[in-house]
C-alpha cells in the first residue's frame, strides 16, 4: 500500500504519549507489524508519511495486512467484506456503528514512534 | 425514410431456450426481435465476428436499493450485460412506495422487485436478519392489493431462512408467496452470524417445484453439504421435487471448497447470480459475467453458463412472454460478450482463489433495441458502491434543493426534534425506532403535499455526496441525531431568508 496524500488529523483534547515502536522504518516491510504498549498494530506508510490502525478489521477479525486505501489514502478497506473506515479517526463509512482503533505515527530520526488517535 | 433495422451479423449464437449454439445472425427493429426473413436493405448492420451474441442476462439476485445498494444502478446492469434484474429484498411490503418512487422508470435496465417478507425489507448492516420481531405485522391484503395494482412487478417473495424462533418464519413466507402465486425465494446464507440454529433445513422441506433456494455454495454453517462433504439427503430430495438451486454470490456465500464437492456429486446450480452489492462488487463477485467464469472454472460448459441467465431464470420468473431467448416478436433484450484467454484469478468469498485462463468479458447489450456499449470499469467507482455521510462539507446536492423540498426538511426538523435516537450501534438495532423515524418522514411528506420521489431526495441528497436508494427510516437512523436535525434546519434557514 502507498499512496501520495497524507491524512487529516482528530485532535482529541488530551493526546496520549508517543511511544517508540519496534521496527525499523529503514528496513521494515510496509504494512508493518508493531507494538504501542499493549495494542498490536499495523503501520502503513502513506506517501511520505505513517499511519497505524488495528491489525484487525473490527467486522469480523479478519487481518488487515493486504487492506485496500480507499479515497485518495484517505479511508482503508477490508478486503474481505469492503468495510470502509476512516484513517484520520477510524470512523466507518459504510458499516455504520464499526470503529477502527487509528494511531499517529511520525519519525524521528531513525525511530517511529505512534500514539492512538481514538 | 431509414428504416431502424439492424442486423448483428457473424457472431455465434447461443439461445438456449431454443437449442441453438452456433453461428446465427439476429435482427431487431423497432425494439423487437425480428426475423432476418424480409430485412430491409437498409439495415444497420454491426459486424460481431468473434463474439457471441445471447438473450439479454437476467440476474435474479442484486441489490440496487436498500443498505446494500448502488448509487448508479445501471453499472451493474445493461452496463455489464445484464439487461433485467431483479432487486432481491431490499424493499419490503412497508416500503415498496419509497423503492418505486425512488427507482422506477429511473434505470435502463428492466427492475423487477423481490420483496424480502420483513415489512422495512433487508436490514443488512451487518444484523442478523431473524428476528421474528422484526416482522411485524404481515398486511396480508396489503401485499394482494400492491401485487395487484403493480402487475409484473414483484417476481418472488424473499424469506431468510434463519429464525430465533423455530420454523415460524419461514412458514410465514411460503404462505405469502403461495396467496401471491409467487415462488418462495430462499436464503440460506451467513448461518455464521447464528450459530446453532438449522432453520435452514426447514427450507428445503417447505419448498416446492420452482421455488428458488439461494446461496447453494455458501461454505458457512447450515450448508448444503453434511460433515463429510456429501450433499444432504434433504437438499437432494429438495432438488429432485423441482426446487431451484441459485448461485446467489454475495458477500459471504461463494466457497470453492462447497461448490467443488457439489460439482463432484453432478449438484449442479439451476440459475447463476451475482448478488452483486456495495460490498462485493469491487471484489470479489465484480459482475455476473465474472461469476458465470467461475462456474466455467467448475466445469460448466459456456452453453450451460449461458442458460443459466437467460431461459433457466426466465422460466424460473416466469417471464418467457418477454424474455429469455431471441425469438422473434420478444423485446430485443440482447447480449453481446467474447471469452478472453490468458492467466486469471477467481477469487470467492472466503478468499480463496483458483487460476483459470478463460473470462467472460461484456461487449455490449441492447435494450428494447438500444445500443448499450459494455462499461466494466463504471460500477467500480467508489462513488457507486461508498455510501458516505458528508458530515464535514455541505454536498453538492444541497444546491438542487428546491424551495419546497428545503421547506419540507424544515418541518421534517420540526417532527424528528420531538424523537429520540441513539448513537448507531453494532450490537442491537432499533429496528422500532427506523419505524418511528420512517412514519415520521411519511407523515411530514403528506402534511407538505411533496412528491414523495422529492422528499426522499431532499433527504438524501443532504446528507450525502452521491445519492443512494434505501429506507428512509434506517438512513434516518444511521445519522448522528444532532447533526441531522441541525443540518435540515439550516438549509430551512436558508429559504425562509429568501421567502
Amino acid at each position: 500500500m502507498s499512496g501520495e496524500s497524507a491524512t487529516a488529523e482528530a485532535q482529541p483534547a488530551t493526546r496520549p504519549d508517543w511511544q517508540v515502536l519496534d521496527i525499523d522504518p529503514e528496513t521494515a516491510e510496509f504494512p508493518a507489524l508493531a507494538r504501542v504498549g499493549d495494542d498490536r498494530i499495523l503501520v502503513l506508510r502513506i506517501g511520505d508519511g505513517f499511519r497505524g490502525v488495528e491489525r484487525s478489521c473490527p467486522h469480523q477479525q479478519r487481518s488487515l495486512h493486504d487492506a485496500f486505501l480507499q479515497g485518495g489514502n484517505t479511508m482503508i478497506r477490508c478486503r474481505w467484506h469492503n468495510y470502509v473506515f476512516r484513517l484520520s479517526d477510524g470512523k466507518a463509512v459504510n458499516c455504520p456503528g464499526y470503529k477502527l482503533k487509528v494511531f499517529e505515527v511520525k519519525r524521528e530520526g531513525t525511530a517511529l514512534l505512534a500514539r492512538p488517535v481514538n | 425514410m431509414k428504416s431502424s433495422a439492424v442486423l448483428l451479423k457473424g457472431a455465434h449464437m447461443i439461445d438456449p431456450g431454443r437449442g441453438i449454439d452456433g453461428v446465427q445472425d439476429v435482427a431487431l427493429e423497432n425494439g423487437k426481435i425480428r426475423s432476418l426473413d424480409g430485412l430491409p436493405p437498409d439495415a444497420e448492420i454491426i459486424d460481431l465476428k468473434g463474439c457471441y451474441v445471447t438473450p439479454g442476462w437476467i440476474d435474479i439476485h442484486v441489490h440496487i436499493y436498500g443498505t446494500l445498494g448502488f448509487a448508479d444502478p445501471d453499472s451493474i446492469g445493461v452496463c455489464q450485460g445484464v439487461t433485467s434484474y431483479v432487486e432481491a429484498g431490499g424493499p419490503g411490503i412497508g416500503t415498496l412506495d419509497e423503492f418505486l418512487a425512488l427507482l422506477e422508470g429511473q434505470t435502463k435496465t428492466t427492475l423487477y422487485a423481490g420483496p424480502y417478507i420483513r415489512p422495512l425489507g433487508i436490514l443488512s448492516l451487518n444484523f442478523i436478519e431473524s428476528d421474528v420481531r422484526t416482522l411485524t405485522n404481515i398486511p396480508i391484503t396489503q401485499w394482494i392489493d400492491f401485487h395487484k395494482a403493480h402487475p409484473g412487478l414483484l417476481r418472488y417473495v424473499k424469506v431468510g431462512a434463519f429464525s430465533g424462533y423455530g420454523y415460524g418464519p419461514t412458514k410465514i413466507g411460503k404462505g405469502l408467496a403461495e396467496i401471491l402465486e409467487l415462488p418462495l425465494y430462499a436464503h440460506i446464507g451467513e448461518h455464521q452470524l447464528q450459530p446453532g440454529h438449522d432453520s435452514a433445513y426447514e427450507i428445503y422441506r417447505v419448498s416446492e417445484a420452482g421455488d428458488i433456494v439461494t446461496h447453494v455454495y455458501h461454505g458457512n454453517a447450515c450448508g448444503i453439504l453434511d460433515n463429510d462433504g456429501k450433499v444432504l439427503p434433504v437438499v437432494q430430495d429438495a432438488k429432485n421435487r423441482g426446487v431451484l438451486f441459485d448461485v446467489g454470490f454475495g458477500g459471504y456465500n461463494f466457497s470453492w471448497r462447497v461448490a467443488e464437492r457439489a460439482w463432484a456429486q453432478n449438484f449442479f446450480p439451476d440459475i447463476i447470480s451475482s448478488d452483486l452489492q456495495q460490498f462485493n462488487v469491487a471484489g470479489p463477485a465484480y459482475s455476473l459475467a465474472n461469476v458465470m467464469t467461475c462456474f466455467m472454472k467448475l466445469g460448466m460448459s459456456l452453453k450451460d453458463a449461458v442458460e443459466k441467465v437467460t431461459s433457466a431464470p426466465a422460466k424460473a420468473l416466469r417471464m418467457t412472454d418477454i424474455g429469455g431467448t431471441l425469438t422473434p416478436g420478444l423485446p430485443a433484450d440482447i447480449t453481446v460478450f467474447r471469452v478472453d484467454s490468458g492467466a486469471f484469478t477467481l477469487t470467492d468469498t472466503t478468499n480463496h482463489t483458483r487460476p483459470y485462463d478463460k473470462k467472460i468479458v461484456p461487449v455490449m447489450a441492447f435494450k428494447n433495441g438500444e445500443r448499450i456499449d459494455a462499461d466494466l470499469e463504471r460500477c467500480q467507482d467508489e462513488k457507486n458502491w461508498l455510501i458516505q455521510v458528508a458530515d464535514d462539507h455541505e454536498p453538492e446536492g444541497m444546491k438542487r434543493l428546491t424551495a419546497a423540498q428545503k421547506v419540507f426538511l424544515g418541518a421534517l426538523a420540526g417532527k424528528l426534534a420531538a424523537i429520540q435516537w441513539d448513537e448507531f450501534s453494532v450490537q442491537t438495532l432499533d429496528y422500532e425506532k427506523s419505524l418511528v423515524l420512517q412514519d415520521a418522514f411519511h407523515q411530514v411528506q403528506k402534511e407538505q403535499s411533496i412528491p414523495l420521489r422529492d422528499a426522499l431526495i431532499a433527504v438524501f441528497d443532504l446528507f450525502l455526496d452521491h445519492r443512494f436508494s434505501m429506507q428512509v427510516g434506517l438512513f434516518l437512523l444511521r445519522l448522528d441525531r444532532a447533526f441531522a436535525l441541525d443540518r435540515m434546519r439550516k438549509v430551512a434557514s436558508t429559504q425562509r431568508m429568501v421567502a
